[in-house]
């Protein structure tokens, strides 16, 4: 790489994304209207637990434009798919849509109308007459312990005797935090738009992974994997609710098949909170305790989410825990628990956030019992190498980011006194916690082709589902070959590209940069065979002696000769490479560090709480586009803002039925509750993990937050509010008196 | 058949009575530009820009609306505006480069509303380019669009460089014809017997409508009868539109107060408000977001008697009265004799709203609105307080308070009234005011909020009202807090 080329990696360059979506150009699933196309509409079930006991379309296939209305006793049989991660055919829900009579959960599909228009099919999905048989639902986390008791989980962790070190030690913590449902409700809901040609099946998806969706409907429809293409050129966006194919895929894509012409399916804004997936309510109990030094002695971390009835989705709440901190004795457990909810699946930071959230607020919680700063008593427990896996981190500079940050938010002129900070009219809370995220790096293959117009094509069956991808890939196959960004086309989100990974897990930019870069090499390589060939204009040169610059070849004498002049010379349309990198090693633990301060101002006259400035550190490894990246870090705070002060799914106690499934009663944060973030971004390329040393940034933002304002509300107020969101009426109650420090 | 302009181009199409904007502009038209987030009005992703004529500005003026819960026939005679219709070519329009160069867009699916909302909150700097953009401004126009992927911050930068990028013009804007020609279109749609919608311009074509289609819904900012045909999936037999009946659009002052017609929008009562009621003008603010502002009718707020509407409590303690125009004629009622309980009204079959009366404020007049949400913008009540009164010599007069999310309507609480009337606004006397709210009210728990949070907020909002009354000398830092925080 020349120094002019490096600029390109890591520099803020604008998306190359931008204009389509900005002038409404960009097709996203839903988007996509095919001749004879015909729409679908659902009939959601109204109890949570029980089964269909009648079911009458009379009425509804009268209705104007209806084709037909599939139900348990009308729709094809399907296979199930495997499910697995490691064959890449994974669902999150596994049963097959209207496989039998039962329901498992409120919003689950019993009828699929399908019409001419998306109003016909609306209208008569209402006239579909349903009646049920209802059991007593389990409605939340406690009901399903009560009533079922507890699955073993997985990811659990042992080392040590965490209960007699527990028993033994100076001073210690017993505390238990929960967590609601919360719900992705990205921008765009589900939806496919699914056609077959021939036994082909076609299908526009929103999906956040076109291989593994492909993947498993082939299964579904059991059919080889070369007959299905899964198109997301687009995604608005997904959080994790898209990374698996979701029960109205196999809808839409059964009821094309049945009706011999393309059928659309989007999931209305509600059942966006039953059928797709959601984080899943926790229950986690903390056991902490610590020596005379203040030195972490005992760690247990115990978690009990809920699932669905169909299937065990385990919210891994402790897998931070294993690692953040030093400790010779320490538990981790995961359970679960059946409630009539849908499957629960990944959202942002799975088990990181909520599992953060008890554990930052548990460190905060042992610190005052020991009588330590909270800043200082992660900076005395921060662990050194990955305890839990006995190996070095291949980069951590979470001590840096912690003190950078500290720095940076003023923690030094924190008054430790409760309620003792006010300035003006508010009371003031300052709030630390840890942030921390995996690094992961899976198997990916892509093709780049360097074209006779002296253009560049990069491929790859992985997506952009708004974090940046397309960008940061023409930045890499600029960066190994000097043509500039804007003549480079970016292909993504075709599942017949070379297989690339899911969007998720904050892997997809460490996976996908490798094998751009690897393909741009082969591309430029078999350029310069051509170049060094005998009626090339390097003949006879070595290629080692040639330089990729400037959109061509350069030699040392510095002539310099343009890609396009090479290919027209040897009447070659395109110099092409693929590659194929491998999935990271097991050398090191591979993880990425940070922190966040938050200040709170909170009004008790009525009990009013905002979070006023965030500042954050993050040890990402090297960061690939300042800005997308930045982006990534204020994007997931506010969504942490969110998480610890608003968002929570709400189920009827009596019933299980969500009570606030829609974009007016399940509360984001909008315009008015951004705070003043500040994002220091380390920059500290991890070389071990891949050659950029990018260890990618989705998630990692999202942790830790809830518990830092937790933490700053408490430095406020003097509550320590254990379960989330963090709403008004948990802080309602004495005003704390100021007293000098 | 409806006909309109869209970006510009002339457009003759039929709509059935549930069809939205965005569902003409994503089936028929198919411009899919536009995107659907919510179809209940609470994301704003389908916000399109609307100029009509009727709403009697010099040259046409677009504001925001969601698309989703706009009914398609309010298009007839407007020129709508959607994403696709701002760019020339490859030059993007300053709503869409400076989204592009502040990396205001990730995922890219709020991002057509957001950009109507820009282009809209662009026109308005043109018009008046005096007026400075600030944090109150962008809340205000940007509240109703929700983005789940920035944070919001590149699209706040967005919003304030759009002056820095090159002003590049729609297409459309060169057209010196286009304007006449959608003046030129009528404002009822031709034709309507079979359409399934009606829009009388009189009140007696009105009520004679009315009584010809007993099954008829009536319709005017749509901002809530429209989720009936998206959430509830209900089909309209028959609907009535009131935004083209003449005394309906009619702001009429007396000598007293002013005569608004029901179906006046938030906005257009907003300049009213502004001048003599300070403290409910601000409320607006709050209430849903600029797009729904820009449709919802406070005559609809009022005649859909939900128990959280926000200007129902606020109108009662001004002394509103309504003037409810039916097959008999008008009649008079003050508003607290309107709401009879739980979504039911004083209205007869065949009635409806025609005016709302806002009596002038007198002497000596103070006011005070409290509105309490979980979240500060685009957000429901969870309960409302609203305060009015006169004080001369330190002694209360012309009590009046009300709340709204304590009960199953509107309600102004008489006894807290007789509590404070005639009185010193003293320690005692609130004390005894407490109790009797306390003791009138017996609120219900929901998602917004518990009975005990409604009873406690509700109360406490009475103690925050005294505060606001007395100067109590005192140097105590958290009476402070309470005195002046969040008016709002």
């Amino acid at each position: 790489m020349s120094d002019k080329q490096q600029s390109i990696i890591g520099a803020g360059v604008p998306r190359i994304d931008g204009p389509d979506k900005l002038s409404g150009r960009a097709n996203y699933a839903a988007d996509n209207l095919p001749p004879d196309l015909a729409y679908g509409y659902g009939v959601f079930s109204t109890i949570a637990s029980g089964r269909v006991s009648q079911l009458s379309v009379d009425e509804a296939r009268k209705m104007p434009g209806v084709v037909d209305i599939f139900h348990h006793g009308h729709f094809p049989s399907l296979y199930r798919t495997p499910s697995s991660f490691a064959q890449g055919n994974k669902v999150e829900e596994t049963r097959l849509p209207f496989e039998d009579e039962r329901v498992y959960y409120e919003g689950q599909f019993v009828a699929l109308v399908v019409a001419d228009t998306f109003e016909n099919a609306r209208a008569a999905a209402r006239r579909v007459k349903v009646t049920y048989s209802a059991d007593q639902a389990v409605a939340n986390l406690d009901q399903g312990v009560e009533a079922n008791g507890t699955q073993a989980g997985s990811g659990n962790h042992d080392r040590g005797d965490a209960a007699s070190a527990f028993d033994g030690a100076a001073t210690t913590i017993d505390v238990t935090y929960r967590t609601p449902v919360e719900t992705h409700n990205p921008m765009e809901m589900h939806a496919s738009t699914a056609w077959w040609d021939n036994g082909d099946l076609t299908i526009f998806d929103a999906t956040q992974g076109v291989v593994v969706a492909r993947n498993a409907l082939s299964k579904i429809f059991a059919i080889a994997p070369e007959r299905v293409t899964v198109y997301a050129p687009y995604i608005g966006s997904g959080f994790g609710g898209k990374l698996w194919t979701w029960p109205h895929a196999i809808a839409a894509a059964a009821a094309s098949r049945e009706l011999e012409r393309p059928v659309q399916l989007v999931v209305p804004r509600q059942q966006m909170f039953t059928t797709t997936g959601h984080r899943p309510e926790t229950r986690q109990r903390l056991r902490l305790a610590t020596d005379d030094n203040g030195k972490l002695v005992s760690l247990r971390h115990e978690s009990i989410n809920t699932t669905s009835f169909t299937d065990q989705y385990v919210e891994t709440c402790g897998s931070v825990t294993k690692s953040l901190y030093s400790c010779p004795n320490l538990t981790v457990s995961h359970e679960t628990t059946q409630v009539n909810r849908g499957t629960p699946t990944s959202m942002r930071a799975p088990g990181a956030a909520p599992g953060l959230f008890a554990l930052e607020s548990a460190i905060d919680e042992m610190a005052a019992a020991a009588g330590v700063d909270p800043l200082q008593f992660r900076l005395d427990n921060y662990a050194e190498r990955d305890e839990s896996k006995d190996l070095d981190f291949s980069s951590n500079h979470i001590v840096e980011a912690t003190k950078r940050a500290a720095e940076r938010f003023g923690w030094a002129d924190r008054n430790p006194q409760i309620g003792s900070m006010r300035e003006g009219r508010e009371i003031v809370g300052y709030g630390v916690a840890a942030c921390n995220w995996e690094a992961l790096k899976m198997a990916c293959d892509a093709r780049v082709s360097i074209r006779a117009d002296g253009t560049a094509f990069a491929s790859c069956a992985t997506q952009d589902i708004g974090t940046g991808t397309y960008t940061i890939v023409a930045q890499t196959v600029s960066d190994v070959t000097g043509i500039p960004i804007d003549r480079i086309t970016v292909k993504l989100g075709d599942s017949s590209y070379p297989d690339g990974p899911i969007s998720g897990g904050s892997w997809a930019t460490a996976t996908t940069l490798p094998a751009i870069a690897g393909a741009a090499r082969n591309a430029l390589d078999e350029m310069k065979r051509y170049a060094t060939g005998s009626n090339g204009a390097f003949a006879g040169a070595s290629s080692d002696a040639l330089d990729a610059t400037a959109g061509g070849l350069r030699n040392a004498a510095g002539k310099q000769v343009s890609f396009a002049e090479i290919l027209e010379a040897g009447r070659y349309g395109s110099a092409d490479g693929e590659a194929h990198t491998e999935a990271a090693d097991s050398k090191y633990s591979y993880r990425s560090f940070g922190a966040h301060f938050v200040e709170v101002r909170w009004d008790p006259g009525i009990s009013r709480l905002r979070v006023a400035r965030v500042v954050s550190a993050i040890d990402v490894g090297k960061v690939i586009n300042e800005t997308t990246a930045r982006n990534q870090v204020e994007g997931a705070v506010v969504m942490g803002i969110g998480m610890g002060l608003f968002e929570a799914t709400e189920y009827d106690e009596r019933n299980a039925r969500p009570v606030n499934n829609d974009y007016a009663e399940y509360v984001v944060p909008v315009h008015a509750d951004q705070p003043e973030i500040d994002v220091i971004l380390l920059d500290y390329p991890d070389l071990a993990f891949n050659e950029y040393g990018a260890r990618g940034i989705g998630e990692i933002g999202t942790t830790g937050l809830a518990a830092a304002i937790a933490n700053a509300v408490h430095h406020a107020t003097g509550k320590r509010i254990r379960e989330l969101p963090i709403t008004l009426d948990k802080l309602m109650g004495d005003v704390p008196q100021a007293r000098s420090a | 058949m409806i006909e309109f302009f869209l970006n510009g181009q002339r457009q003759r199409v039929a709509t059935e009575p549930e069809t939205s904007v965005l569902e003409l502009l994503r089936g028929p038209l198919a411009r899919h530009g536009t995107k659907e987030g919510c179809a209940s009005g609470d994301c704003g992703a389908c916000t399109v820009a609307i100029a009509s004529p009727e709403d009697g500005q010099q040259s046409l003026t677009y504001r925001t609306a969601n698309a989703c819960i706009t009914p398609a026939h309010q298009l007839q005679g407007a020129h709508l505006i959607t994403v696709e219709g701002l760019a020339r070519g490859d030059a993007l329009h300053p709503a869409q480069s400076s989204m592009v160069a502040c990396h205001g867009s990730q995922c890219g699916f709020c991002t057509p509303g957001i950009v109507m909302s820009l282009f809209v909150m662009h026109e308005q700097q043109r018009s008046a380019p005096g007026m400075p953009l600030d944090d109150h401004r962008l809340e205000a126009a940007l509240g109703g669009n929700l983005c789940r992927c920035t944070g919001y911050r590149p699209i706040r930068d967005a919003a304030l460089s759009m002056s820095e990028h090159a002003d590049t013009r729609p297409p459309w804007a060169d057209d010196p014809t286009l304007e006449r020609a959608v003046r030129e279109l009528s404002p009822t749609v031709a034709s309507e017997g079979q359409s399934g919608y009606l829009t009388p311009t009189t009140l007696a074509e009105l009520t004679a409508a009315m009584q010809r289609h007993p099954e008829a819904r009536l319709v005017a900012g749509a901002t809530d009868l429209w989720l009936e045909a998206t959430q509830r999936l209900e089909p309209f037999e028959m609907l009535i539109d009131l935004r083209q009946v003449r005394e309906l659009r009619q702001i009429e002052e007396t000598a007293d107060g002013w005569w608004i017609g029901a179906a006046v929008s938030y906005r257009e009562w907003e300049p009213l408000l502004v001048e003599h009621y300070p403290a409910f003008a601000h409320l607006l603010t709050r209430l849903g977001s600029a797009q729904i502002r820009n449709r919802g009718t406070v005559g609809g707020n009022i005649a859909n008697a939900s128990p959280i509407g926000d200007t129902p409590p606020v109108l009662l303690t001004l002394d509103a009265r309504l003037r409810l125009a039916g097959p008999q004629g008008m009649r008079e009622l003050p508003l607290a004799s309107f709401f009879l309980d739980y979504k039911k009204t004083a209205l007869e079959p065949g009635e409806c709203v025609a005016a709302i009366y806002l009596p002038k404020p007198q002497a000596n007049f103070e006011q005070r609105v409290w509105k309490l949400s979980k979240r500060r913008e685009d957000d429901i009540s969870t309960l409302l307080g609203a305060f009015r009164w006169r004080r001369k010599d330190g002694v209360l007069s012309d009590v009046r308070v009300a709340y709204g999310g304590m009960a199953a309507i509107p309600l102004r609480v008489e006894a807290v009234e007789a509590a404070l009337e005639g009185r010193k606004p003293d320690q005692a006397t609130f004390r005894t005011a407490r109790q009797a709210l306390h003791d009138s009210l017996t609120p219900m728990s929901d998602a917004r909020g518990s009975r005990d949070y409604r009873l406690t907020a509700a109360v406490n909002l009475l103690e925050r009202w005294r505060l606001t009354l007395v100067d109590t000398g005192s140097n105590d830092p958290a009476q402070e807090v309470i005195l002046d925080a969040y008016a709002h």
